[in-house]
Parts: structure tokens; C-alpha cells; sequence
């Protein structure tokens, strides 16, 4: 069925005035008639899926055509808020979700900075674009009204001057007065691991997001004013004041993530021996690119909107002489996944070579996660003799990494391989046993740079999340903790039964995922970040009782502890059974070889690796716990349950 | 004698490292007095190796170098 009959069967179903106070408009774009439609999401909807990702899932299932390919321009874009954005501190993160043209399961990617909270200040919760017009255009979105801008001024720019040029040309601020989501010539070459930016650095990275949105010919969508009406159902500022005392309070926030950003997170990595260097092959790196050795280069930190804690870390390498004077002298970041990804897992040891490259990549809009593991992957590939480039891509050559980003975002050369993500050998760059050393679990190259072999909880939330291999979809951060662990009856409290006390254990680690699973899922539904939601980086953290007092102060709608856990629990289940359309099952709940394989060689858990029979035991359970069936789809009741929802 | 490098947010005016005698992990972690909160989200390090679990039993011998290391491990 083609995309504008699926819009219109949709659109009947959903409703036309607003079903609780605060709630946006869900605007379907087509971009090839200039056509604007609106409609409300019903309130069993909310209830079912509340909004953000879930909402978002619910509109790509309706709307997805698993016949087509995911950069068709029947494949629509959705951009979607949290139900809580903008109104709750630190809640300011908003989805976009599409068909993954670089994985080709689901994509579904989150950010924060001001865009999604720019959309909930315009009363827009959701945004769904499709179709792609003649010329590239800019969606101008103000008071409430949506304008075609033709793009051609645009065109060809990056991130710094992209945004340095709508600044000018619109007359403002981002952030104070605008939110703008745009692409950048990766994004416009459709480079498979491109993101769209969402600020200087903020990033719906993954994926390939920028590559589907280039496909859709829209550069950038800028969101002006704050026309909405948010008057709550009920006062909320009281609840907000102790949401924002709990945050401050919280030591991974007080001690760490206010005063040096995530890239604390590197010396834990490597100190465990569980710190993936050169595409994982080795598990240990040098000491200099501690956070401590970060501190000279941070001139301050910055923070989303209305977020207390502000943890993005500012870099600034003036005076370093190692380094050109141009524009890459200053920037935004690095998180620890840029550390990780662009230090150890391509041989890079020097902080000043990390900082500039993640500048360069923040301009260029390449997702550091899939763009440096796509290099650790060619380099790899060329330390064996498998490949043959024409770029010298020996561990740690800074110079041709640096050349090679460039090529990549234009697909010039060996970085049109590169542009092609974990698509290199599907496309004929690489011959099919390369793919014995892709670092990749449904197409998605790892995220976070730390080698799961020893975490085993970590390991099996890899292996399950439903975008690919991402740790920000379930990770059970806290099985690297002592005190935790050691104290078994608050560990089954957290995660609602036991889970063993031995990072490398397989008992019971199924459980803490699935809680972790289901709380990310209901963050990303109300729009908090994952850095400051329980379970991730703090026990202590907000949780489900603060979520449900806002989502009943914000909206009125009353949920239990236990309802909202099911959302999340729906969350994951739509997800898969749209994965189960474009062809995933259980053979794609797995790792990469290498981790079944080889054992991890150095530290406290030296010969560690992943046991393949216990892995497959433990994964059975999980999807015994989650409803779900031998091969990784709901159960039939809940699927019913499900497709009630989805459908009526 | 032990040494122990503290992280500056719980040096408290003590000096980056400090020596002392102890058994075990336990009788660090006390005579530290940061014995705090569960939200102190700290690991040991014992000559480099971090410890994740049984934390106070781990027996110590003289030359031994702690460290004390953040313990999350997401972003």
C-alpha cells in the first residue's frame, strides 16, 4: 500500500482534539506535495506506549512497507517527543525512528539538546515526514504553521557553518529561540553512518538517520517560538524541584558526570582489561587517555535544555602545538564512546588526536560509534592482507584517519567503503569473510567501547536489544559494582529477583536486563535522559515513582508502578514484531564470533570469553521472562494484546 | 604498609595518597570512613586489578597499591 493510503487509513483512527492537557499535534509531512496533515494520538495509545519511542513505534509499524528498501521515499522519518520533554528536569530527549538503511532492522535513535524540546514547546510530538520533493528543502516550522523553504542556500554545509548560517538567516538563537535537527553533506551523500545533528554536538547518531533523512531531500527541520500551551493538569513544579534535588544529590552526578562528562567512564574500562582495542582483538589501552588527562583541554561543560546537571564536556586545544589552529580547535564533547571509539579501537593514543577528531566528526555529522568502528573493522581487514585500500590504514595512523573522515562524508575513495558502514561486504568492498571480524549484532556496529566478554548481563543485552548492538537499550551498568553486588537482597530489590553476584556469572542476568530494558524503553517514552535514569549509571536515580507522579501531574493520566513497566514491556514487543517483518528472529540475538571465540587476554578476568551453550540457555530464559516466544516474538496473548492497540 | 590513591572527591584534605596497615579491603574501606552511603558508587582497584565482588574479604599484603576508581560504566 502506498505511503499516502497508509497515512490516510491512520489518520481515521486517530484523533482529532487534544486527549490530555499539554499534548502536541502529530503532523504528517509529505514533502513531495508540500501537504500537511494533523491529528491527535488517542488516549489508549498514550496509555499503551506514552509517547517518544513508543509512540514512535507505534506510527512506524502502521506506516512501514517491509517491501520497499529504507531509503525509499515511502519509508517516513519520524521525529517524536517525550510525553514529559521540556516540563521535568533533565527530560529533554526526544526519537527518530525509521527503517535503518545502514542495518536494515529497526532504527530508532535518541537525542537531546533543544530540538525535542523545541518541538514540545510548539505543541509537535510527533513529526512524520515522507516523500521526497524536487528540490531539497528546510521545514520551517513557527506558531504552529509549517513552510517549504527551498534548501539550495544551504546545500553542501556542514554542522559549524550550517548552524552558524541559520543563526543568520532566521534570526536567532539556537536554543534560546530555536531547535533545529539538520543534515550535513554526509547526510545529503547518504553516508550509512551519518546521524542528524540536533546541536554542535547532540546527535540522533544511530543507524544511519542523516542518510534516511538525505533521502527524503530535507536538509534540516528548524522549530521556532514557543507557541504551545502547556499548562499542566496538575501543579508539577514541587515534584520538579525534588526530581532536580534527587539528580543533584546523586554521586555519579555530583562527582563525575558534572565535572568531567562520561569520559570517566574510559580508566573503569581499561583498568578491568574489558577495553576494546583495535576492533577488539585486544582489551587494554594506554593510561594517557584517562579523564584526568582531558582536564587542561575543558574550558567548562554544557548541559541540554533544562537540564541541572549539564555533563557535555567543552574542549578547546589552543596552545597545543601538535594541532592546526583552524576551526577543529574548539568544540563540544568527547563522550566516552568517542574516546573509546576514535583511542583504543584504532590505535590512538594521544588525547589531543581523540579531541580533533571528535570535533571533526561533530562537524562532518558521522556517528563516532559506527563511523570509528567501521575504521577499527578496514583496519583490521588490512592488518590481515584481506584488503587493499588506498589509504595507508595502519592502527594509529592519525593522519589518514583524519584524511579518511573527510572522504567518507564526500564517499570519495576508500571512504565511499566506509560511507557504506556494516554494509561493506553486502555492497562488494569486502569479501564475505570480513565478516568474521564485524563487531556488529543485527547490522548495528557496538556502541559503547567496552568489550562485554567478561559482563555477561552486558553481553546478553547486546545480543537482544532490538536496534542492534547498543548499549544504551538495556545495559545493566551496575553489574560492574561492588557495593551492589555484594548486598543481594537491595540487588534483587533493583531488578525484581536474583542476579548473581559475579560479573561473569550467567545466573540470573537475564532479569536485571529485562528491568533495564524496560525502564530505557519508558525514559525514552517520557523523554528522560538515559544518563540520569535509575538503573544506568546509579541506583539512585529517578525512576518509575517519579516518572508516574509527572506523567499524572503533566497529563492527568493516572498509572501505577506496574503499568508503566508494561509499557515499557509493550515498547520492546512492537519493536521486535516490526524486526520479525523485516526478517530478524532469533538467529540475530547474538554476538559477534570473535566474543564466542577468543578469550579476552590480560587482567583479573583473563581467558574470559562467551560460552556459547550458556549464552544460548540464558538467552532462553530471557525470552522467557519477556513474554516472549523460542524465537524472540510476543506470545500469542500479548501479541493480541499488542495489535489491539496497534490497530484499532 | 598499604598505600591508597583517593580520588579528589574523597580526599576531604588529605594528601592523593596515604599509607596504612591493613589486612584485608574491609579494614580499608573503614579506616578510610568512607563506609558511606550506597550511592557512593566507588570500586577498589588492588594492584590494577579491579575488584567487583567480595570487595571487604580480599586479604592484603604489605606493598600493596589501592586505588579507588569510579564504578559506572554507562554513557
Amino acid at each position: 500500500m502506498p505511503i499516502l493510503e497508509r497515512v490516510e487509513s491512520l489518520i481515521e483512527r486517530l484523533a482529532r482534539e487534544r486527549q490530555f492537557p499539554t499534548q502536541g499535534q502529530t503532523i504528517f509531512i509529505d514533502l513531495e506535495h508540500h501537504e500537511v496533515r494533523r491529528a491527535y494520538i488517542p488516549r489508549h495509545v498514550v496509555e499503551a506506549f506514552l509517547g517518544g519511542r513508543g509512540v514512535n513505534m507505534f506510527l512506524l509499524h502502521n506506516l512501514l512497507d517491509p517491501s520497499l528498501d529504507p531509503l525509499h521515499p515511502d519509508i517516513p522519518l519520524i521525529f517524536g517527543t517525550g510525553i514529559l520533554t521540556s516540563l521535568v528536569p533533565s527530560a529533554a530527549r526526544g526519537n527518530v525512528t525509521s527503517w535503518s538503511p545502514e542495518t536494515k532492522v529497526i532504527l530508532d535513535s535518541n537525542a537531546g539538546d533543544y530540538f525535542p524540546s523545541f518541538m514540545k514547546l510548539n505543541a509537535i510530538d510527533h513529526l512524520v515526514v515522507h516523500g521526497k520533493p524536487k528540490m531539497w528543502t528546510l521545514l520551517h516550522c513557527e506558531d504552529g504553521e509549517i513552510n517549504f523553504v527551498d534548501a539550495a542556500p544551504w546545500m553542501g554545509m556542514d554542522n559549524l557553518d550550517f548552524r552558524a548560517a541559520i543563526e543568520r538567516d532566521f534570526r536567532g538563537q539556537e536554543g534560546r529561540d530555536f531547535g533545529l535537527a539538520s543534515i550535513t553533506t554526509a547526510g545529503e551523500n547518504l553516508v550509512l553512518c551519518s546521524g542528524i545533528m540536533a546541536g554542535p554536538k547532540a546527535i540522533y547518531a544511530r543507524g544511519g538517520p542523516g542518510a534516511k533523512m538525505g533521502s527524503l531531500r530535507l536538509k534540516a527541520v528548524l522549530i521556532q517560538g514557543r507557541s504551545a500551551d502547556l499548562t499542566p493538569a496538575h501543579p508539577h513544579k514541587q515534584r520538579n524541584r525534588e526530581v532536580a534535588e534527587k539528580l543533584l544529590n546523586t554521586s555519579v552526578v555530583k562527582n563525575a558526570l558534572k565535572k568531567r562528562g562520561t569520559p570517566f567512564l574510559y580508566k573503569p574500562s581499561r583498568m578491568l582489561g574489558a577495553m576494546g582495542t583495535k576492533n577488539n582483538q585486544e582489551t587494554t589501552w594506554t593510561d594517557k587517555l584517562d579523564a584526568e588527562n582531558i582536564d587542561q583541554y575543558r574550558p567548562g561543560m554544557e548541559g541540554c535544555f533544562a537540564c541541572p546537571v549539564n555533563c557535555r564536556p567543552l574542549n578547546d586545544l589552543t596552545g597545543c602545538e601538535h594541532v592546526p589552529h583552524d576551526q577543529y580547535i574548539k568544540g563540544d564533547g568527547p563522550e566516552y564512546v568517542t574516546v573509546g571509539k576514535f583511542g583504543p579501537n584504532i590505535g590512538i593514543s594521544e588525547v589531543h588526536q581523540v579531541l580533533r577528531l571528535n570535533n571533526i566528526c561533530n562537524d562532518l555529522g558521522l556517528d563516532t560509534a559506527s563511523a570509528g568502528s567501521a575504521i577499527a573493522w578496514a583496519m583490521e581487514l588490512y592488518q590481515r592482507g584481506m584488503i587493499h585500500p588506498d589509504v595507508d590504514l595502519t592502527w594509529g595512523n592519525y593522519d589518514a584517519i583524519e584524511r579518511l573522515l573527510f572522504m567518507t562524508a564526500k564517499r570519495e575513495g576508500f571512504g565511499n567503503v566506509i560511507a557504506d558502514s556494516s554494509r561493506a561486504v553486502e555492497m562488494g568492498h569486502y569479501p564475505p569473510e570480513a565478516l568474521d571480524y564485524l563487531m556488529a549484532v543485527k547490522g548495528l556496529t557496538q556502541s559503547d567501547p567496552h568489550d562485554a566478554r567478561i559482563l555477561k548481563a552486558f553481553a546478553l543485552g547486546l545480543a537482544v536489544a532490538t536496534r542492534g548492538m547498543d548499549h544504551l537499550r538495556n545495559r545493566v551498568t551496575l553489574e560492574i559494582n561492588a557495593k551492589i553486588n555484594d548486598d543481594p537482597g537491595f540487588k534483587r530489590e533493583l531488578y525484581g529477583g536474583d542476579v548473581s553476584a559475579e560479573p561473569n556469572s550467567y545466573d540470573g542476568k537475564e532479569v536485571a536486563v529485562r528491568r533495564c530494558e524496560n525502564i530505557f524503553a519508558v525514559g525514552d517514552a517520557v523523554g528522560m535522559c538515559r544518563f540520569t535514569t535509575k538503573l544506568f549509571n546509579s541506583p539512585s536515580l529517578p525512576g518509575y515513582e517519579e516518572f508516574v507522579d509527572q506523567v499524572a501531574n503533566v497529563t492527568g493520566i493516572d498509572l501505577t508502578v506496574e503499568q508503566i513497566d508494561r509499557i515499557g514491556l509493550n515498547i520492546m514487543g512492537v519493536e521486535r514484531m516490526i524486526n520479525s517483518e523485516l526478517g530478524v528472529s532469533r538467529k540475530d540475538d547474538t554476538l559477534p564470533k570473535r566474543w564466542f571465540e577468543e578469550s579476552i587476554g590480560v587482567g583479573p578476568y583473563k581467558g574470559e570469553k562467551i560460552d556459547r551453550q550458556k549464552f544460548d540457555d540464558m538467552l532462553s530464559r530471557f525470552y522467557a521472562i519477556s513474554n516472549l516466544t523460542n524465537e524472540g516474538l510476543p506470545q500469542p496473548e500479548f501479541r493480541r494484546e499488542l495489535e489491539s492497540v496497534l490497530t484499532s | 604498609m598499604i598505600s591508597v590513591r583517593l580520588p579528589e572527591p574523597l580526599r576531604n584534605g588529605r594528601p592523593e595518597i596515604i599509607t596504612m596497615s591493613a589486612a584485608t579491603l574491609g579494614e580499608v574501606i573503614d579506616n578510610l570512613g568512607i563506609e558511606s552511603e550506597r550511592d557512593e558508587l566507588y570500586n577498589f582497584a588492588v594492584n590494577g586489578d579491579l575488584i567487583l565482588h567480595g570487595e571487604k574479604n580480599v586479604q592484603l599484603k604489605s606493598g600493596d597499591e589501592i586505588e579507588i576508581v569510579v564504578a559506572f560504566s554507562g554513557g
